[in-house]
């Protein structure tokens, strides 16, 4: 098997293991940053910080995989990052696997477990994979990954893994060092296993520990080893390894439990470093997403997701780490003023010497994972009841171009078995709006005993009957589920409410775009409709629901937020609507709003 | 005068390994906070360059900045035979630089910055604007098991203002070496610090070490392996030395004049006048290329094209041993050699001449 870093002779530095005793007198630096802990002697304090580190290795180590090929021949290594058996590793460790999409995986209790190999990512270098539970309770250990952007120069950080296939028993090895770079870039092969701001280590990496976690202080994974800088001495450590950052992963998991090819994301357009101009647009593809954003060239680019640019090879190194789809928020200077633009990723085409086969159907067990997932994460009670009657109360606020935010109506809807049967409308001014008569699962009809009739558009029909399959229908047990029409498609991003089409995201403290990734589940809803339900990775809610018409090629957005326990299951409490043209915001509640 | 050899660095390496991370560690949420002080100290002070590079001789490399008026401390390598050597600030600034000294013996080159010339730069600093730079006059403390920081160019991984690739480690010990660049001996015989942290990488010559302090303990030397163990030497030249060097180029540019290059005649291998073949990849068989008139060895009988397959009772392999071997010789001891000639096995004495 032909590895990124082939395993190579025995030649590695040993990881340091240093134990603390008297080195502290020398350190006038570290006196003082040691005080704000109180009372600790110098000594104490040395042998917490040991301990610590032992505590953190010891929690984490048995999520470390050691990745083996059907013939039991090693490969590399790994980390769990889910209770269910899901982890990371590089595309490079498992690429001679493809074949039968099939390994073995090596925990540190000695076990081995069968697995199984699902999407990968073959221009950033990462694969998923999956180990088979023996029984159906079973629980792996796992660890979580690390908010990346976080992780500063000068860091501890912990690499573990199987270097040189040294370990009979897959516990793994441990190397510490601290990160000696961030934000970097390593070039790939042909445009594959490009490395983009990745993480720098000087902890010893060496053949056989790719596809390892590199762990912070915290036993967090900051990033999965898999490169090294290495000059004529041969393939082993020279204090150079490279570690793709968690925060780019996490954008691909959805799409790589999916079991997908995933795709990375280009704007095309080119930017240069001109002199005294700074970073400039020198090309941008016509047809291409930047020059549909309103990106123009001469355009000088000063950030990008809220990253300031100083140097052309950092939005190379920035762009590598995004998925198709994935929207970019541009801050630009055109003729001394300021503009952003949000430039949507077009895909980029991995390139394969042949083609990967795609896995064998993992759809309906992602489904039934993701719905599972929903449901652990919103039931408070092992079955769902909702009672056999119970009235909701909506506050409607119409987004009104004209009239303005403050439109303002009522309703008050009557639930029987889990299903509405009939609503009420009134307006702000007491007049009734009418009742509207729910017929069977989907239809939404309207009924008389209205001082004026009204019309329900097509477009309110969809977003009714997606509300109703999301609060539902998916809280039926999910032994129950129908799984025809349901696909997962792969991953998202969440751009919160009131920010589409986007003119203004929310960033995270570090200055990325709030990085909410999606797994999104697609649902017919007839031959004319589809519903795209995406889910949080993190929180397992549901946040978005997208009902796209395939008629008239209209969209409508529903963002479901402010999760709240009401009775005895969570629900989204706020509920955003965009159409075409309207917006509404709808608040749930069980109590009668005061009017 | 005693050569420590690279070997003789266990023990002090196995003592330094009882020390520890820095105790700032302890913060879980701020465990880097015993570097953070070096780091930003050392960053503004260490200067990517590029210049001529040619084969495994890489063309880019890392220098200190010394003085607020921009000299810049690097290591002596074809680098700086370039026309125009680049160097790239902290801050993604770019000047040119012009060698001002060099100085073989001790491996270093005393460089300065003149004017930024700054293509993708903005705005271009004020050329009056002093650079942060390193006291090289500064007697700082630095022990062995002393933790350390390098900061430098290695493998080109930073571009631009990106900021450079750190390493950590501790002082092993401060020592000499015996040690080669390449086939020839590295001549520098001085006091280095050796590390336990990996240093010695393509573009690391030249990066400055710190203590936890940020004060500048040394400056990372050329890439040499030793003569004992073939393994490359993780070694700075410290911070004394580079004065020295400082201050004597200083007055060399004044027009005083340096002092003789001191050679060690203890340090002369004893020499029998043979000079061997130097053709060869990697490994250079003993060849006989010329014998010296009237020499101990033409007195003995050795000739031109003669294979030396032993010098006494020591298997010679390669160009480099014979030459390792005379080495050990006291003067006046006589050598035993014996030689392939033809497809005939020579044995020979050579009788050396009293010094």
């Amino acid at each position: 098997m032909k590895s990124h870093i082939p395993v190579d002779r025995r030649n590695h530095r040993k990881c340091r293991r240093r134990s603390e005793r008297f080195l502290l007198l020398a350190l006038p630096g570290v006196i003082s940053a040691i005080q704000p802990l109180g009372e600790a002697s110098p000594d104490d304090l040395v042998q917490q910080t040991e301990a610590r580190r032992i505590r953190m290795i010891e929690r984490v180590s048995p999520a470390v995989v050691c990745v083996l090929d059907q013939k039991l021949r090693g490969g590399g290594s790994g980390v769990l990052i889910d209770p269910g058996g899901y982890g990371l590793t590089n595309f490079h460790v498992v690429a001679g696997m493809m074949e039968g999409r099939t390994g073995w995986g090596g925990l540190g209790n000695g076990e081995r477990y069968v697995m199984e190999i699902l999407g990968v990512d073959v221009t950033g270098d990462v694969a998923m994979f999956r180990l088979i539970p023996p029984d159906e309770d079973f629980a792996f250990p796992f660890v979580p990954l690390a908010d990346s952007d976080q992780v500063r120069l000068g860091d501890t950080a912990v690499a573990m893994g199987n270097p040189f296939n040294i370990s009979e028993d897959y516990s793994p090895s441990i190397s510490v060092g601290i990160v000696t770079g961030t934000h970097r870039y390593q070039w790939g092969v042909r445009g594959n296993l490009t490395y983009t701001n990745c993480i720098q280590v000087d902890a010893a990496i060496n053949p056989g520990n790719s596809g390892g976690p590199l762990f912070n202080a915290q036993g967090e994974v900051i990033g999965i080893n898999g490169r090294i800088s290495v000059n004529t001495r041969g393939r082993f450590n020279v204090g150079f390894g490279y570690a793709i950052s968690a925060n780019q992963i996490r954008r691909f998991i959805p799409a790589l439990r999916a079991g997908r090819l995933t795709r990375h994301g280009t704007w095309h357009a080119r930017v240069d470093a001109l002199e005294d101009k700074g970073v400039v647009f020198v090309e941008i593809l016509k047809s291409g997403p930047s020059y549909e954003a309103g990106l123009r060239v001469g355009d000088r680019l000063m950030a990008l997701d809220g990253v300031p640019i100083s140097t052309a090879n950092q939005v190379v190194s920035l762009l590598g780490t995004y998925p198709q789809n994935w929207p970019i928020v541009t801050e630009v200077q055109r003729d001394g003023r300021e503009y952003e633009f949000v430039v949507r990723l077009d895909p980029v085409e991995p390139r394969m010497r042949r083609p990967v086969p795609q896995p064998r159907i993992v759809n309906r067990r992602e489904v039934h994972r993701v719905f599972s997932a929903y449901q652990n994460a919103n039931d408070t009670v092992d079955s769902p009841t909702t009672p056999d009657h119970a009235v909701w109360y909506v506050q409607r606020q119409h987004d009104d171009p004209e009239a303005g935010m403050g439109n303002t109506e009522h309703f008050a809807a009557l639930w029987y078995e889990d299903q509405p049967v009939r609503m009420a409308r009134s307006y702000a001014d007491g007049s009734s709006g009418g009742i509207i008569e729910y017929d069977d699962k989907k239809a939404v009809q309207r009924a008389g005993d209205a001082a004026e009739p009204f019309d329900l558009d097509p477009e309110q029909t969809l977003t009714l009957n997606a509300l109703y399959i999301a609060f539902f229908r998916w809280l039926a047990p999910v032994e129950q589920l129908e799984l025809g029409g349901l696909t997962h498609i792969g991953g998202g991003v969440l751009i919160p409410a009131g920010a589409e089409p986007t003119k203004h995201i929310p960033r995270s403290p570090s200055g990325y775009l709030s990085p909410r990734t999606l797994e999104v589940i697609e649902y017919e809803l007839s031959d004319e409709a589809k519903a795209r339900f995406a889910f949080d990775i993190e929180t397992h809610e549901l946040v978005r629901i997208i009902v796209r018409d395939e008629v008239s090629g209209t969209d409508v957005s529903i963002y479901l937020s402010d999760y709240r326990k009401l009775g005895e299951l969570k629900r989204p409490c706020t509920i955003d609507v965009y159409g075409t043209g309207y917006h509404y915001r709808d608040t749930l509640s069980h109590e009668a709003p005061e009017r | 005068m005693m050569r420590a050899s690279y070997s003789l660095m266990v023990l002090p390496v196995l003592i330094a390994m009882t020390a520890n991370v820095p105790a700032t560690h302890a913060q879980d949420r701020d465990s880097n906070a015993g570097f953070q002080r070096a780091i930003d100290s050392v960053m503004p002070r260490v200067v990517k360059l590029y210049g001529l590079g040619a084969g495994k001789q890489k063309g880019y490399g890392t220098g200190i900045i010394v003085s607020d008026d921009g000299d810049v401390l690097t290591v002596f390598s074809l680098l700086i035979d370039a026309r125009h050597i680049r160097a790239v600030l902290a801050d993604g600034t770019i000047h040119q630089a012009e060698v001002i000294h060099r100085d073989r013996q001790r491996q270093l080159a005393l460089l300065r910055l003149t004017r930024p010339t700054a293509p993708g730069t903005s705005p271009a600093p004020n050329a009056l604007d002093p650079f942060p730079s390193f006291d090289l006059d500064r007697d700082v403390n630095a022990a062995v098991g002393d933790w350390v920081l390098a900061a430098g160019n290695a493998f080109k991984v930073a571009d631009g203002a990106e900021p450079v690739s750190i390493a950590h480690g501790i002082i092993s010990t401060r020592t000499r070496l015996d040690a080669r660049r390449r086939l020839k001996d590295f001549p520098y015989r001085g006091d280095v610090l050796i590390f336990d942290g990996i240093t010695s990488n393509p573009g690391a010559p030249g990066s400055a070490v710190v203590n936890l302090d940020g004060e500048l303990v040394g400056m990372i030397g050329r890439v040499v392996t030793s003569n004992q163990t073939y393994t490359h030497l993780n070694y700075a030249l410290p911070r004394d030395v580079l004065d020295e060097f400082y201050l004597e180029s200083l007055a060399a540019e004044q027009g005083e004049p340096t002092p003789p290059e001191t050679t060690d005649q203890s340090e002369t291998p004893l020499d029998p006048g043979i000079r061997l073949s130097r053709v060869g990849y990697q490994r250079i068989l003993p060849f006989v290329e010329r014998v010296k008139f009237g020499s101990p060895a033409q007195r003995a009988g050795v000739r031109k094209d003669d294979l030396i397959l032993s010098l006494n009772g020591r298997n010679i392999p390669d160009a480099d041993e014979y030459k390792r071997r005379l080495s050990y010789l006291e003067p006046g001891e006589s050598i035993d050699l014996v030689v392939q000639r033809g497809r005939a096995i020579v044995s020979l004495r050579i009788e050396m001449d009293e010094k």
